[in-house]
């Protein structure tokens, strides 16, 4: 499959045109792209280094690079309680995530797909969800959770996650979902697919694949680093804390670690990256055309 | 439209659980055989624990500890007190009780003033413990001490002669000679977090102490009526303001962070530095112990022997009023012992705190001498008795931005609009019912000497 | 959607079967908490729940008096956030896209990552990063300038002409990944066919650009422009981290200023009125974006 890039080089190359301009464009782009990476890599190196320095190396030179000092990551893992908080902190964005795709596809494909009856309506309440803030749905959840009795245990944290609605995924799937062109269904109705779960399983899951990852990832971002709701949430229970609390510990008014508190950002941060890194090429298929030409 | 009357008794039914959660604190009844304990202080987490269980051996009660970040402390005890859940005792700040048990009317916390008559003789500072006094009770009782001191460099002072001041007018002096010297900022200040206001604070305090302000009933309410005649305040803005200008708090400090201003301190760019004791461990890390030295801001000659200013206050305890009677019981016993001489020498020896106890000794020279600064937290403190809001809440950036020469207004005006502020939270029938109003002088303020103002 | 009417009412009726645990889960935690709130902003609820009274509109009386200005000047400070930043943020969005799309596969694989990384991190790490290199004299900025031989330094969060400047541009650099990924995944489902064909007619690169992609990824832009208004206008957590939660210097947003009416001055019941007034502008902003952007993409479709 030739990209379309070999393919414009080729018909540029056919017809003579190496014109100025593409070099200058080159130029520009190259430094463009230059510019962009160190900004956005420099300040992660920034924190990655001060995991690596004690406080007073911090202090003394806080943009030094440096590899000295590991056993931050020893300290934060232990004096975190991270080992108790990983699996907690696992399992709950898991199910929160696995929810919201799940939840995310399916209002995608009611609203963009079946279009049932009043689905504008029912769009723009699913859009309103996102309108309001902490302050208004912060403490009735909790007093939800309170009467439930959920309290000071690990369904204080997983009922929100898997119950609560998905606005974003309602966003993002719907607009993706309706450019998925009308033929694929009506060919598959004719072809017989008349039970409409084979349409959605068949069709339409695969085509909003990217769309859903970014939903997957976007959930587990919030899920993971949540640090106030189970701040509050769990008070005395430790056996259902998750890995933000940890961190705590090297949060105090005055003293704040700074080496062993990056040291646990950062053991905090990659399982997120990697999760995206890993899942980044579903953000390149899903392309309708072949699913036409075929 | 039943729908909708559904909805609402729903509603209203839930309301009304809330409303009666606070008396579910296990029970009226519960056992005082365990209690819960909350507190702010990560870093002094094993020392507590060793404490607690010393607790537990003395008296036979067990206790629950827990941690939460300080700056989480507020909203972790709402969401504890909605829930049923208060901790048996917690750790807040003592000058800051006041909106926490006014706008609740004494349900968070409970009165300590048996236990203030007990012990308050023990208490380096005895007016400590009028920061967490509101309507005659006392709802707080100080722990260990937290405040801003001034750090300075003893070698480099004695490299260039020049000595910490025992008078106000010696720290002008002093600020002065280090500015001509013209190789380090005198003071370095973070003046984005209004570090610098602090001295705007202490000469008020001076002034107040000189012309008798503090004797007044006015006064210990915190709402002493300003006097719009009197040109005092305006001189000590204006003063500040003068020191900003020839860069006493070094370039450009009103952007500064606290720790910029200490990192200026251990590079040695800067001869003093606001500190908190709490930052010694930082500082120490890069400068030895017998290098550093501090000072609380002195007063001017007529009273320096009689006062210092600190910014500052108390980490206090307070208890759960709603508990159980036996478990408040419990409760009290243990802020007892937090406070009782055996604990306050562990805090001293183990966590480098300032603690509250007179009978403490140090072993440390640097901490003793740190110890004896900090005795001031408190003096001539009083016990505000209405809540300020937003109005009141932006006082701090307008000292700080008059201070930097950027606000435009005379010190006069400035003075006048922070009044004002006061005086608008004061009469907001939301935050204070009833509301209140400046309380009149009742004697004439007395004459004393300015020309340290000048 | 289906043509066929027996066929649309059955998908009705599985659409709606299949929107229940939706519908439910919206009536849980978006209606009755907005409820909830709405009858408390008809009460003088401070901190806890005691010694509640009714006090009827009140605090919406004490929202448009001189009192409650402070709301409306923090709700325009957060709409000229919203608007530049949305602006920055698609524009630059949609640019980097387009390099990415024309990228080979390795550069993008490694692109798609590194440009997404400041959207997965903690705002704890952000505000540590930024606020040191913003830091005056020793921070990384000041440091670069004056390698550069500059002397004074522009005072980036203190600075009110600058400060908002200042947020917008760490906030574009938190926030970029996700604009770029969305139209990233736009012009991928792109079908390849369309833009080949254009190149045999001969089409330059900027007429694709101009006629083929962009109009084809307008339903991304749509999304991008409602992502970001939304997010913007509720934004609070780099305020808050940047100025110790006083909002201080011109960075006084109105998700600030509620959370400091709610957990600093203790007086809740003004807090929900303001959220719920806030959500209401949120609402009329964005829905009215929404139905001129269905009216572009309907011109555009056509």
């Amino acid at each position: 499959m030739v990209s379309i890039r070999a393919k414009f080089n080729a018909i540029y190359r056919r017809q003579g045109k190496i014109a100025v301009g593409k070099i200058v464009s080159s130029v520009v782009l190259f430094l463009l792209m230059a510019f962009v990476t160190v900004v956005v890599l420099y300040p992660m190196l920034f924190v990655v280094s001060t995991s690596f320095k004690t406080y007073a190396e911090f202090i003394k030179d806080p943009f030094g690079f440096s590899l000295a000092h590991p056993q931050n990551y020893a300290r934060a893992w232990v004096e975190g309680h991270f080992s108790t908080y990983f699996f907690n902190s696992v399992l709950v964005t898991g199910l929160t995530v696995v929810s919201k795709v799940v939840m995310s596809g399916i209002v995608a494909y009611c609203i963009g797909v079946l279009q049932f009856r009043g689905h504008k309506a029912v769009m723009a309440v699913m859009l309103s969800t996102m309108f309001f803030t902490g302050e208004i749905t912060g403490i009735p959840t909790f007093l939800m959770m309170r009467e439930l009795g959920t309290l000071d245990s690990i369904w204080a944290l997983l009922l929100p996650g898997i119950l609560s609605p998905a606005g974003l995924g309602a966003l993002l799937g719907v607009g993706y979902v309706k450019k998925i062109p009308k033929e694929l269904h009506e060919a598959a109705l004719i072809d017989g697919a008349g039970v409409f779960f084979s349409i959605f399983w068949h069709i339409d899951f695969r085509l909003m694949l990217p769309m859903l990852t970014l939903v997957a990832i976007q959930t587990f971002t919030a899920s993971w680093s949540d640090f106030f709701w189970p701040l509050i949430t769990i008070t005395t229970n430790d056996a259902a804390r998750t890995l933000p609390l940890g961190l705590i510990n090297f949060q105090s008014q005055n003293n704040a670690e700074y080496g062993v508190l990056s040291a646990g950002l950062v053991i905090l941060t990659v399982p997120v990256v990697a999760l995206y890194a890993g899942l980044s090429k579903y953000f390149i298929e899903g392309v309708a055309a072949g699913a036409v030409k075929g | 439209m039943k729908k909708a009357i559904h909805f609402l008794l729903a509603i209203a039914m839930v309301f009304s659980m809330a409303a009666f959660g606070g008396c579910v604190n296990g029970g009226k009844n519960a056992s005082g055989d365990t209690i819960t304990f909350m507190h702010m202080w990560p870093e002094h987490e094993a020392t507590m624990n060793r404490i607690l269980a010393k607790f537990t051996e003395k008296e036979g009660i067990a206790v629950k500890a827990s941690i939460t970040p300080y700056d989480q402390m507020e909203q972790v005890l709402q969401a504890a007190e909605i829930s049923g859940n208060l901790p048996n005792v917690y750790v807040f700040y003592t000058h800051y009780m006041t909106p926490l048990v006014s706008s609740t009317d004494g349900v968070m916390a409970g009165s300590l003033n048996a236990l203030h008559e007990k012990t308050v003789d023990n208490f380096v500072q005895q007016s400590s413990w009028e920061l967490g006094k509101i309507n005659n009770t006392y709802y707080s009782a100080p722990f260990r001490a937290t405040g801003e001191l001034i750090f300075y460099n003893k070698t480099m002072f004695e490299q260039k002669g020049w000595t910490a001041p025992a008078t106000f007018e010696e720290m002008e002096t002093l600020l002065r000679a280090i500015a001509a010297d013209g190789n380090v900022t005198p003071l370095a200040a973070g003046g984005k977090e209004h570090q610098i206001t602090y001295m705007i604070n202490a000469m008020s305090l001076f002034c107040s102490v000189l012309d008798g302000s503090v004797e007044e009933p006015g006064y210990a309410v915190g709402r002493l009526q300003p006097d719009t005649s009197d040109n005092t305040s305006a001189l000590i803005y204006e003063k500040v303001n003068k020191w900003y200008a020839n860069n006493y708090f070094g370039k450009g400090a009103i952007a500064v962070s606290k720790a910029g201003a200490i990192k200026e301190f251990t590079s040695r760019r800067a001869a003093m530095v606001f500190a908190n004791v709490n930052n010694m461990g930082d500082v120490t890390s890069l400068m030895p112990n017998d290098e550093i030295g501090v000072f609380a801001i002195p007063a001017p000659e007529a009273i320096a022997n009689d006062v210092k200013y600190v910014y500052g206050g108390y980490d206090g305890l307070s208890y759960n009023p709603s508990a159980s009677s036996a478990q408040q019981e419990s409760s009290l016993k243990l802020i007892e012992y937090l406070v009782s001489d055996e604990v306050q020498q562990i805090l001293a020896d183990s966590t480098q705190s300032i603690v509250v106890n007179k009978n403490v000794a140090y072993h440390s020279q640097t901490y003793k001498e740190f110890a004896d600064e900090y005795k001031y937290v408190g003096a001539y403190a009083n016990g505000t008795d209405y809540i300020t809001g937003q109005n009141a809440a932006g006082n701090v950036s307008i000292m700080s931005t008059y201070i930097s020469g950027t606000s435009g207004k005379t010190a006069a005006e400035v003075i006048k609009l922070i009044n004002d502020n006061v005086w608008k939270d004061m009469q907001d029938s939301l935050l204070n019912n009833p509301v209140k109003d400046w309380y009149p002088r009742q004697n004439p303020r007395k004459q004393f000497d300015k020309s340290w103002l000048a | 959607m289906f043509g066929i009417k027996s066929v649309q009412r059955k998908a009705n009726w599985v659409g709606w079967g299949l929107m229940l645990p939706t519908v439910l889960s919206i009536l849980a935690f978006i209606v009755y908490p907005v409820v909830f709130s709405a009858v408390l902003s008809f009460t003088n609820w401070k901190f806890v729940f005691h010694n509640i009274e009714f006090v009827g509109w009140d605090n919406y009386k004490w929202l448009f008096s001189e009192q409650g200005m402070q709301f409306w000047k923090s709700t325009l400070i957060s709409i000229e956030f919203t608007f530049i930043s949305t602006a920055i943020q698609t524009f630059l969005g949609f640019l980097l896209a387009y390099v990415l799309y024309n990228m080979g596969r390795r550069s993008q694989g490694i692109y798609k990552v590194l440009l997404y990384v400041p959207v997965l991190l903690p705002a704890s790490v952000v505000s540590v990063m930024w606020t040191f290199i913003f830091e005056p004299n020793v921070g990384l900025m000041d440091v670069i300038l004056s390698k550069f031989g500059v002397t004074e330094f522009p005072l980036w969060l203190t600075d009110q002409t600058i400060s908002l400047g200042t947020v917008i541009a760490v906030n574009t650099w938190r926030y970029i990944g996700v604009t770029m990924i969305i139209y990233f995944i736009a012009m991928n489902s792109i079908p390849k066919d369309i833009i080949e064909g254009a190149i045999i007619d001969g089409a330059g690169k900027a007429r694709i650009l101009w006629k083929f992609i962009l109009p084809l990824t307008w339903s991304s832009t749509a999304t991008n422009l409602l992502l970001s208004v939304m997010g913007g206008l509720k934004s609070f957590d780099l305020f808050y981290l940047f100025t110790g939660g006083t909002g201080d210097y011109g960075l006084y947003v109105v998700g600030l200023y509620i959370w400091r009416t709610a957990y600093a001055f203790k007086t809740f019941c003004r807090a929900v009125t303001m959220s719920l007034v806030l959500s209401g502008v949120i609402a009329a902003i964005t829905l009215g974006m929404n139905f001129l952007l269905d009216k572009q993409e309907a011109r555009i479709d056509g």
